[in-house]
């Protein structure tokens, strides 16, 4: 297909395009750096490499990863709070002068703990050569000034004997490139001359840091000779030619003034260098404020370096400097007539600097940070140049300067006044300048805004604001040119058209000079310092960012989108006790209401309740440590003696008038009503009735039931009945002949054909359900398989239903049968009435029957037995058993009043021993 | 007096005194009685109903009118050797038709006997004495109404000693109601005079049995003199 995803969005895109239709991102990865630098490509849904600032610490070019160290009293901040921690930068006194800084910068850079591919040095150029290509190409200026280190570190190696206290020394370069101007040497481009971040050219996207990383190609450079003052410091990062300026502060008499600017060893430094001659002592100044475009080492350098007082200016020869600097080289005049400098929206910040700095002209720098942008060192040697009153001739400025800036000299522009932070007359004059100093914009043109630094700057005065500066402070050479620039007439560094005899900057102008029009330094004069510039001046786009943060940056990230919008939300606060931090929550008065707080009572509050449970469990756990007194229990015995006393009692009671056959005990008269009833039933009934007897006790209650049911099927018997049996139970048609044959033998019943015995009613409920409802189709035969219900012979023959029968006499021992007998029976008998023969034990359940006429009568257990045999006068088994049962009563009486008082006895010394224990 | 029945009394006479020998506690004698029960009672129980049950009514009808009796005849003989399946755990469900045959039956007799035959009559039972339909004179209005307070206050103050149902309070402990509290002390009095009733019969039972059992084994000793 050829399309390509879109690692942002997933957009497929035509092969070959470039950024993404859609979001706009880059479509084909950075894959050759990332190679370069060895780390894994990314690719889209990949989880961020998580990678501590130490190990990136490499990444970056070696001048930023100086610049990034942290002096002991340092002011400088850490540039970005993913890199390293920065080495610890030197913090200057106001007192001390630039050789102290560099001497100091030289001992600090010796316990610089931050591991760098490079050794400490601010050789900006030594990384030139070592460029594997990149983004953007090197530019020739750049290339020029990288054949010019060559020559010149082959030319220092032979010539010098002691060692380099660091690989860059690129000061000292320049001071050799002038010896080889007179000698043959070559110069050296200072190394503040790459390209900072944030400048390039209008429209186009330039990485924010250059691949090239220009310090590789000052690394790449041989080491420079060493300056010739033995200087005891460890080597630090700082540049030889600092070194060499702090020398010649500490010589007795300051730095001589010369006409012809020349190094401690003596040798002639270009003229456009000639400023960098120390003359006043370095003005501590702090880091100075954020401004938008100063790269961090101008920052840096600028707030470790003192702010150094700025002497009155002396113009120097522009002739000699870049055309830039030349424009900024302040015009003698009065100091007062400098317009206070605003700085413009496109301006950068290292050069707004210049211009903040150049509307103190009386008001010395002080430690507080210069607002421009300027480093210290560069303020510092504007000074020596006022000092020294330097002034190359411009063929020699011209030859000395590196080939980048060769085609750029030309005749100095009218210096930017307000662009400078330094006051009038600080600067050089035009003769002593070099001409990229001179050069410098004085006039608020619009000045390019410069990309934001990652690292929080020190916050920078506001838009005309004096810095405070302390005279002397500022290198001569920057002095001047200040001064110059607040009378000089308004002149742009960054103009659309090429400046005059810029011919320096024609071939290739840096991307951070030559992409600045009119119209965006105008833009950025008029931003608030500290906010970073808006429009299209931002010159770096996330699409386009260097591979090592490329590298970091995860796929997942919209940072791209985001950075600008967060940029411009961020604000500083401004009062407060987080007066300059950034990204600060704002106050809104009567948000929070600040109150006292409110005072709590640390009384409890409880009720009686709470305070009863409380005591409750103080008692409770009070009790827990007392031993427990151990209760003395009795044993439940099982007491078997006590029992056979009783059985035994009750059985030799019982069978003494059985034995005897005794029938002393009367029976009352006393008869229940049930009973009389049933009597009156059964002599109301017609001779020879057809009477129903069912037999449903157990053989257990046989005797009671016997002798119970005995005279009433006697009485029965002796009215001729024939008595059909029938039973639910299957032992019922035994129970039946039993009777019969034992207790009404004399009868003659059994055999006979008064008696039929019908069996068993199987089914329980549902079966005598059934014969209530159909007799003959449930039990068709009796228990000998004869035809009783068809037989004519038979007393049944005119027998089919239930209530043909003249009586029921029901015999049951249990309560249940007898209310299933009586519910499914009582219907289907109708008017013939029931009688029931039960046991003793189950009368209080069937009595309700007889109190609602379901039951017509009701002969109970032994007692009832011998009250019917008294009142039909044929006593019987149960008059016999009438003593026994009488005497097992009034046994059974006297066992439950003695055991009755016994227990209020016992249970009365039960409750004494109690109280006694309680007591 | 014949062999036999000198035989079978003194078995029953033995058997008798294995049983009373429980007296003691559990032992062996008492056992063999037990066993010998359970043993005589299952036999004689299947002896009837094959006897009394499944010959005169399953197999002598099929064996008499074949072509009659057989379809009346068998829904129940399907019925019932599905009820036998219920010996076997694995194909036991196949008796499940007939158990719940049995048990749909047997409720709805109980539920109609009950309702028709106890609960509706001893419903009419209850209050009869307070409809004074049966008095024949002030005494017997008098009686009836003494009668009928008598067993409604019974009936009220038992059902009330039954209620266990406790007002909450804030205190956590629960509080009856001081008027159910005292119907049931008074129904607790006809709750123990119920059960005295209830313990005199069954001893009165239990006395008669026993009786029984010793005049059986004194009339039998004096048939030997």
């Amino acid at each position: 297909m050829g399309d390509v995803r879109c690692p942002m969005c997933s957009t497929p895109n035509p092969e070959g395009q470039g950024t993404c239709k859609v979001c706009g991102a880059r479509l084909t990865p950075l894959t050759s750096d990332i190679a370069a630098a060895n780390l894994e490509s990314i690719h889209p849904g990949d989880q961020p490499t998580r990678k501590s600032t130490a190990e990136l610490e490499h990444a970056l070019p070696d001048w930023l990863q100086d610049l990034r160290k942290k002096p002991e009293t340092g002011e400088l901040q850490n540039p970005s709070p993913t890199a390293a921690p920065a080495a610890p930068q030197p913090s200057l006194s106001a007192s001390e002068t630039d050789e102290d800084f560099l001497s100091r910068l030289e001992s600090e850079s010796g316990k610089d703990d931050v591991p760098s591919i490079q050794p400490e040095s601010t050789d900006w150029l030594a990384g030139l050569s070592d460029a594997k290509g990149g983004d953007e190409d090197i530019p020739d200026w750049l290339l020029g000034v990288k054949q010019s280190v060559d020559e010149e570190a082959q030319a220092a190696k032979l010539a010098a004997s002691q060692p380099a206290s660091d690989n860059v020394d690129w000061f000292q370069r320049l001071q050799e490139d002038q010896k080889a101007a007179k000698g043959g040497e070559a110069s050296q481009w200072p190394g503040f001359y790459n390209e900072p971040p944030g400048f390039g050219k209008t429209g186009q996207e330039e990485p924010l840091i250059s691949k090239t990383d220009s310090a590789e190609w000052f690394m790449s450079a041989p080491e420079g000779k060493a300056p010739e003052i033995a200087d005891t410091s460890p080597p630090t990062g700082v540049t030889d030619w600092l070194k060499r300026r702090k020398v010649l502060e500490n010589q007795p008499g300051g730095v001589p003034p010369s006409s012809e600017p020349s190094d401690s060893a003596g040798a002639p430094i270009p003229d456009w260098l000639a400023f960098t001659q120390p003359a006043t002592p370095e003005v501590e100044s702090p880091a100075p404020a954020a401004s938008g475009g100063l790269p961090d080492w101008l920052s840096d350098f600028k707030a470790d370096q003192p702010a150094a007082e700025i002497p009155p200016a002396v113009p120097a020869s522009s002739e000699g400097l870049p055309d830039w600097l030349r424009s900024a080289q302040p015009e003698q005049p009065a100091a007062a007539a400098i317009p206070t400098p605003q700085p413009s929206q496109a301006e950068p910040d290292w050069l707004s600097g210049f211009a903040g700095s150049q509307a103190a002209a009386d008001t010395p720098l002080t430690a507080e940070p210069a607002s421009d942008g300027l480093p210290n060192w560069l303020a510092a040697t504007e000074a020596g140049i006022v000092a020294a009153g330097l002034s190359v001739p411009d063929e020699k400025k011209t030859a000395e300067l590196p080939s980048v800036l060769q085609g750029r000299s030309g005749p100095a522009p009218a210096p930017v006044s307000q662009n400078f932070d330094l006051p009038v007359g600080t600067l050089s004059s035009d003769d002593d300048l070099p001409d990229w100093l001179s050069e410098l914009p004085g006039a608020p043109g619009p000045v390019a805004p410069a990309k934001k630094p990652t690292a929080p700057l020190p916050p920078v005065p506001a838009a005309g604001e004096q810095p405070p500066a302390e005279k002397g402070e500022t290198p001569n050479w920057l002095v001047g040119a200040a001064a110059t620039a607040a009378t000089a007439k308004a002149a742009s560094v960054f103009t659309d058209q090429p400046m005059a005899g810029d011919d320096a900057f024609a071939m290739e102008m840096p991307d951070w000079l030559s992409g600045v029009t009119p119209a965006e330094t105008a833009t950025a004069a008029a931003q608030i310092p500290g906010e970073p510039a808006s429009g299209a001046a931002e010159s770096l786009s996330p699409s386009e960012l260097p591979a090592w943060v490329q590298a970091m940056r995860p796929v997942e990230s919209v940072i791209a989108e985001t950075t600008g919008e967060m940029e411009d939300e961020q604000f500083v606060e401004s009062q407060g006790p987080l007066a300059g931090f950034q990204n600060v929550l704002p106050f809104v008065p009567g948000l929070i209401a600040i109150r006292r707080p409110a005072a709590y009572s640390s009384k409890l509050q409880v009720n009686t309740g709470q305070q009863n449970n409380a005591a409750l469990l103080e008692g409770l756990l009070s009790s827990e440590s007392d031993a427990a007194k151990v209760k003395h229990r009795s044993r439940l015995h099982y007491n078997k003696f006590l029992r056979w006393m009783i059985a035994l009692v009750l059985i030799i009671l019982v069978a003494i008038p059985i034995v005897l056959g005794s029938t002393l005990t009367p029976v009352n008269a006393l008869y229940p009503p049930e009973l009389l009833a049933a009597h009156e039933v059964i002599t109301g009934l017609p001779s020879t009735p057809n009477v129903l007897v069912v037999f449903d006790y157990e053989p257990a209650f046989s005797g009671e039931m016997a002798t119970s049911s005995a005279p009433v099927l006697a009485q029965l018997m002796e009215k001729g009945a024939t008595i059909t049996a029938v039973s639910s139970l299957p032992t019922g048609s035994v129970q039946a002949n039993l009777l019969l044959a034992t207790y009404l033998s004399s009868f003659n019943y059994l055999g006979g054909d008064s008696f039929i015995n019908l069996g068993y009613i199987p089914g329980g409920a549902a079966g005598i359900y059934n014969f209530a409802t159909n007799p003959s189709g449930t039990i068709p035969v009796d228990v000998e398989g004869e035809q009783v219900w068809s037989d004519p012979r038979s007393f049944l023959a005119d027998t089919s239903q239930l209530s043909d029968f003249d009586a029921m006499v029901i015999l049951v021992d249990g309560s249940e049968t007898a209310q299933v007998w009586i519910e499914q029976s009582r219907l289907p008998l109708g008017a013939t009435p029931l009688l029931m023969v039960i046991s003793a034990q189950s009368e209080p359940m069937i009595l309700p029957y007889y109190d609602s006429k379901q039951v017509q009568g009701m002969v109970t257990g032994l007692f009832g037995g011998a009250y019917y045999e008294q009142i039909t006068g044929r006593p019987a088994t149960a008059r016999l058993f009438w003593d026994a049962f009488a005497v097992a009563f009034f046994v059974a009486e006297v066992i439950i009043v003695v055991g009755g008082v016994w227990a209020l006895i016992a249970a009365w010394q039960s409750r004494l021993a109690r109280k006694e224990e309680e007591a | 007096m014949q062999p036999v029945d000198i035989i079978l009394g003194l078995i029953s006479c033995i058997l008798t005194i294995m049983v009373l020998s429980y007296l003691v506690g559990d032992n062996p004698l008492f056992r063999i009685a037990v066993y010998i029960f359970v043993g005589v009672s299952a036999g004689y129980v299947g002896a009837v109903a094959l006897y009394q049950v499944i010959l005169p009514k399953v197999i002598m009808p099929l064996v008499d009118s074949p072509l009659e009796n057989l379809p009346v005849l068998l829904v129940p003989i399907l019925l019932s050797l599905l009820l036998l399946m219920k010996m076997f755990p694995r194909i036991s469900w196949l008796g499940s038709a007939s158990m719940a045959f049995m048990v749909g039956v047997s409720a709805a007799v109980a539920i109609a006997g009950a309702l028709i035959g106890t609960i509706i009559p001893q419903f009419i039972a209850a209050i009869a004495p307070f409809g004074l339909e049966d008095s024949t004179g002030i005494g017997s209005i008098v009686e009836n109404f003494a009668e009928g307070t008598i067993m409604l206050l019974g009936t009220v103050t038992t059902l009330a000693y039954f209620h266990f149902g406790v007002k909450s309070s804030a205190s956590g402990t629960g509080s009856t109601n001081p008027v159910m509290r005292i119907l049931g002390l008074i129904g607790q009095f006809f709750i123990a005079v119920t059960f005295g009733v209830l313990f005199t019969g069954a001893y009165a039972a239990v006395v008669s049995a026993l009786i029984g059992r010793l005049y059986f084994i004194w009339s039998y000793i004096l048939s030997f003199f």
